[in-house]
């Protein structure tokens, strides 16, 4: 939440994303290990949640990819330009 | 078990070390590189929750996949490496805002019953079979609808990233 923050290059952003859905996957299994271990539902759902943290990395690697070819630079805080 | 305690202690250790690395570190390859070792110690942290299957799921995915396409990108994406002003205008904001979660969970999990829990003995004796039962029976649905998302996302991210051959 940090990184989401008070970064300034979109790839740290990144990586403040995928540590952030890390955590959440931690809670998931977490939980249902000492709620309700019979139905390892967490479980599933967690693996639900890497997969689609997998697509949303190759979706939002490849904007930053394109942004990049675009206009050189990755610093959001001088892409706000594109707002005008 | 105090093993365990302690492995577990090191494992956050590495993996909340990591993180902050892979923020802060000065080159942007170096906090890929550490991005992955926080994903291990997650993996770490999953095994010793019991959750064998997951743990080698995120090892694979994340790590064997994920990590490597984040490499892959900083690699092409790094401009010149310029020293320009560390210029981070809103990092107060973002030290309060961890903080603010920080203790806010700090403050449930005290006031909860959560240290008294107990790992509960009712745990199916083969993770794999019993994930492997409920994909096919109860998530099934769910299951054939991440195979269409990851083809889209597949789809969308060639469609964003091929080069435009240039129309002469």
């Amino acid at each position: 939440m940090y990184g989401l923050v008070s970064k300034g290059n979109a790839l740290r952003l990144f990586f403040s994303i995928e540590i952030v859905i890390n955590a959440a996957n931690l809670n998931l299994v977490a939980f249902s290990r000492y709620i309700s271990p019979a139905s390892i539902s967490g479980q599933t759902f967690a693996l639900f949640s890497i997969a689609i943290a997998a697509a949303e990395a190759a979706v939002g690697l490849a904007i930053v990819m394109v942004t990049f070819r675009l206009n050189q630079d990755v610093d959001v805080f001088k892409l706000r330009k594109l707002k005008n | 078990m105090i093993e365990e305690d302690i492995a577990f202690v090191v494992i956050s250790a590495l993996t909340i070390g990591a993180a902050i690395v892979s923020l802060e570190s000065r080159q942007v390859v170096y906090g890929a590189i550490s991005l992955a070792f926080s994903f291990l110690g997650i993996a770490g942290l999953f095994i010793i929750l019991d959750a064998t299957f997951v743990a080698l799921f995120q090892i694979i995915v994340y790590i064997g996949a994920i990590a490597v396409l984040i490499l892959f990108t900083v690699m092409l994406v790094t401009k010149e490496i310029d020293p320009h002003a560390k210029r981070e205008p809103l990092q107060p904001v973002g030290i309060l805002i961890a903080v603010i979660i920080g203790i806010l969970v700090t403050a449930v999990a005290a006031i909860s019953s959560l240290s008294n829990w107990a790992p509960s003995s009712s745990y199916p004796s083969s993770v794999v079979l019993a994930i492997g039962n409920s994909l096919t029976s109860q998530y099934a649905i769910p299951l054939e609808m991440l195979a269409l998302i990851l083809g889209a996302s597949i789809v969308g991210a060639i469609t964003l990233a091929k080069v435009e051959k240039e129309q002469q």
